[in-house]
């Protein structure tokens, strides 16, 4: 997943990987490693379960590609995109003993790794929803968003029940709202909420009929 | 070809010959380019080890191979098989052409052909599966050929334990005359590498005058560099174990011993007696052990020895040689791993194993010794090694993987490496051991705390017999100045950090946590890995009490107030083997509490501690005091406090404030 590179003072010594060493403690590092390892892919994981649920993520061994036959394009195969970070650190930093240096690669590695996740992933939505129409260019926020919410097709979780979409937005939309949040209009969130549960009666309706497609007895 | 004789054709004697020597040379090549010299080398070591000085081996039972085929090598290795199982020694020695192939090592036959090596050569695995079945106590292979250290790859495939298990005493030693992708070279005199044999079996290069045998072990040591012929860049290679107690290549052509004449009668030496003592599931364990040495661990390799060691107490005067042999095996077994200090660990393993039987007999007191005169040697070497490492390149002592790791085991290894220093120190200086003319140890320091000064920091209570056999040693040493900087740095890190440091031998997750907790310095924390109470800052103490540095520690000591420190006094210190020493007496103080100052450490020493160390070593003993040294920096949950010198109180009026 991520790859750690000591400065260039290590290209400049290759010899060091041929020298012996007092007092080598091989496996306890390469131990101690591991677990260092573990917590970054640990808090990565955690950063990414904050923007997909657990049940949605997939892990598959093997391939570069991959298709999912219930989306709208079956047989257009998506390449799986490598995420890769790498953080320097110096062997001055080690002599110097500055231990805060495991306290940023433990932060920065799954935040990196997350920033790339992410901009994949608005990559992904952004080519699919152009590629299908699902734009909504109005640049008025209240009629953009009501546009939006009329056009999306609520999902339901496992057990049925629908659940509402999730907003990601860019910082300035972000304002955008926080300000219309401050002076609500009455009227457009009664809308919303009318249109909301309407999408959330269909998407039930929906489900019940997928249902329906087993067979009973 | 010009067989001098062949036992499987010879009718001269019934039964098995005890020394079976089979010396092969090869010039006339059919497919590939001739040599010069390898008949008569072939034909030097067969004379040298039958009729020579150094003989042991029967004549009429030995073989001389002239440039022979392959078949003629596979009669002669049948008839051995055939009339010679279970000889005392067996030796197999070939000059000429060797190749490596796919992995493998072949030695070439005069008609071998290089296109087709694997039908037309000899392949190391017949030899060693020979001398399996042949089953002798001792077998020796020695191959002057290019690329023969790659006989090594198949050393591990042949030998397994559950093979040689069946010959408990087997022993095997291969020497090899150039590394894996060396040649071999020959001039005029004959193969550079046999020369230099020849000059240790002919007594022209003293090996040693002290045993009336040679081991292959004790002749590859003395000829890298004996000052005759120059090997260049061709590097022997050496792998051996020794089971037998007694290494009996040939006979030392330099003993004397008091003009004795010593007997080829192999049945007058103590590794017969003592080879009964190894069952076949102890060898095969031996053998695994040996196989793995690589990844040793101590307390297995400990745990080993401490069982043949049990099984040797019947035989002690044979006790000396016999742990010699097996820790020098394992010794050379573990010669090229990774870690310098590899070697210092197996002898300090076999040390462990023979302490608690110091009483019982002068013998293994003699046997201790031996082992701590190979720990000083080792030591230095590893020492040497390192500074030489340094002074090509400042990051030397960064471990291979690097990383995050080092911020808990570089901070260990600087205070390991200062803790064998002060060893090295103090075994000049306490125990009459000769100086390494070859490594200046102040030197050394200096360039440690030049180049490594911010690691030395408290992390951990395995780095407290480190820093106090050097804060000791510096002490004798007069290397004041560099003593004061230690103590300050351990002290003012100890106490930024809250006086939190790790316990002993910390599992690697402990020492994430403990890594994280030095980020965050919570003020309260009571997480399991600290120790308390602190040998570490016993030892901080106990150097500024030796240093006099009460006006640098005292005005801040209340920073760590309540914080405890001990010290343990074991009844005796040849109990410094044991795991978890059970007698003795722990003295634990806390700061605050009677202790207010350096001052005040003084006399907690002088009051508590001091006398129990005096009663616990009343006469100086240089086997137990060395032993229990050496322990304590591998085994560091002990302080080897036998050590401190005499620390005077101080006049409350000479500790000024500033």
């Amino acid at each position: 997943m991520n790859q750690q590179k000591d400065s260039e003072q290590d290209m400049q010594q290759p010899h060091r990987q041929t020298q012996r060493l007092p007092f080598e403690h091989a496996r306890e590092i390469g131990k101690l490693e591991e677990i260092i390892q573990e917590q970054i892919a640990k808090r990565a994981q955690v950063m990414l379960e904050d923007v997909i649920p657990s049940t949605n993520i997939q892990r598959l061994k093997h391939g570069r590609q991959w298709v999912a036959t219930n989306s709208y394009r079956p047989d257009d195969p998506t390449e799986t995109v490598v995420h890769s970070t790498e953080m320097s650190i110096s062997f001055e930093s080690i002599l110097n003993h500055e231990v805060v240096i495991l306290g940023r690669l433990l932060n920065e590695i799954p935040n990196e790794m997350h920033k790339q996740l992410m901009a994949s992933m608005y990559d992904t939505v952004r080519e699919t929803t152009e590629s299908t129409g699902n734009v909504v260019s109005n640049k008025d926020f209240k009629a953009g968003f009501m546009e939006a919410i009329k056009g999306i097709v609520f999902s339901v979780d496992r057990w049925g029940v629908p659940s509402a979409p999730q907003l990601h937005v860019h910082p300035a939309m972000a304002a955008k709202i926080e300000q219309y949040c401050r002076d609500p209009d009455a009227a457009y969130d009664q809308e919303i909420q009318r249109i909301t549960e309407q999408k959330k009666l269909e998407a039930i309706a929906d489900e019940a009929r997928r249902i329906t497609r087993y067979k009973f007895r | 070809m010009r067989p001098v004789a062949s036992p499987a054709t010879s009718s001269a004697s019934a039964g098995a010959a005890r020394c079976v020597l089979l010396s092969i040379g090869c010039n006339a090549y059919q497919h590939v380019d001739p040599l010069g010299s390898a008949e008569q080398d072939a034909k030097s070591i067969f004379d040298a080890l039958t009729t020579g000085s150094a003989s042991i081996y029967d004549p009429e039972h030995s073989a001389l191979l002239l440039s022979p085929n392959r078949a003629d090598i596979e009669s002669s290795i049948l008839g051995i098989l055939k009339q010679h199982k279970g000889a005392d020694v067996f030796t197999f020695y070939f000059a000429g052409h060797g190749t490596l192939r796919d992995g493998s090592f072949y030695l070439c036959p005069c008609d071998a052909s290089v296109d087709a090596i694997s039908v037309t050569g000899i392949n190391i695995t017949t030899i060693l599966r020979a001398v399996c079945e042949l089953k002798p106590r001792q077998a020796y292979l020695i191959f002057d050929a290019c690329n023969s250290g790659g006989g090594a790859l198949d050393l591990t495939a042949v030998l397994r334990p559950e093979i040689i298990a069946q010959s408990p005493a087997f022993g095997i030693s291969v020497m090899a005359s150039a590394n894996i992708a060396e040649p071999a070279i020959e001039d005029a005199g004959g193969g550079l590498f046999t020369q230099k044999l020849l000059l240790a079996l002919n007594g022209s290069l003293l090996v040693n005058d002290t045993a009336p045998f040679l081991g292959l072990g004790d002749i590859v040591r003395k000829l890298p560099n004996d000052g005759s012929i120059d090997l260049g860049q061709q590097g022997p290679n050496f792998w051996d174990l020794n089971l037998t107690g007694a290494d009996t290549f040939c006979r030392n052509p330099a003993f004397t011993a008091n003009g004795q004449t010593h007997s080829t009668d192999f049945g007058t030496l103590r590794f017969h007696q003592s080879n009964n003592l190894i069952d076949p599931a102890l060898a095969a364990e031996i053998w695994r052990s040996f196989l793995d040495l690589p990844r040793f661990k101590f307390e297995d390799l400990h745990s080993l020895f401490e069982r043949l060691v049990d099984r040797m107490l019947i035989d002690l005067p044979a006790i000396p040689s016999s742990a010699e042999s097996i820790a020098r095996s394992f010794a050379a077994g573990v010669a090229t791993n990774s870690d310098t200090f590899s070697e210092v660990q197996v002898r300090a393993a076999m040390i462990r194993a023979l302490l608690p039987h110091i009483s019982k007999d002068d013998n293994i007191r003699a046997a201790i010794g031996m082992q701590v005169d190979a720990v000083v040697t080792g030591a230095g070497a590893a020492l040497k090694e390192l500074s030489q490492a340094i002074d090509a390149h400042r990051y030397a002592l960064l471990s291979r993987r690097g990383g995050h790791a080092d911020l808990y085991y570089l901070p260990l290894r600087v205070a390991q490496v200062l803790g064998w220093i002060g060893f090295l120190s103090l075994s000049e200086q306490s125990y009459g051991f000769k100086s390494n003319a070859a490594l200046n140890l102040k030197e050394l320091t200096a360039k440690i705390l030049k180049i490594y000064g911010n690691s030395i920091v408290t992390v951990g209570e395995d780095q407290a017999p480190h820093f106090l056999t050097f804060l000791v040693a510096s002490k004798a040493a007069g290397w004041s100045e560099q003593a004061e900087e230690v103590v300050g740095r351990l002290y003012l890190n100890f106490n930024e950090n809250l006086g939190r440091v790790l316990s002993n031998d910390p599992p690697p997750a402990d020492i994430f946590e403990y890594l994280i907790l030095r980020i965050a310095q919570p003020p309260e924390c009571t997480a399991p890995f600290l120790h308390s109470p602190s040998e570490l800052f016993s030892v901080i103490l106990l150097g500024a009490g030796m240093f006099n540095l009460d006006e640098e520690i005292d005005f801040s000591l209340i920073q760590l107030d309540h914080t405890h420190f001990s010290f343990y006094v074991p009844d005796s210190y040849s109990e410094f083997w044991q795991e978890a020493m059970q007698t003795g007496r722990n003295v634990v103080s806390r700061l605050g509490h009677r202790v207010w100052s350096v001052n005040d450490v003084r006399r907690t020493w002088r009051d508590y501690v001091l006398g129990l160390v005096q009663a616990t070593l009343p006469a100086k003993d240089r086997e137990v005091e060395l032993s229990a040294l050496a322990l304590s920096l591998i085994m560091p949950d002990r302080l080897p406090l036998f050590i401190v010198p005499d620390i005077p109180l101080l006049p409350e009026t000479e500790i000024t404030i500033a």
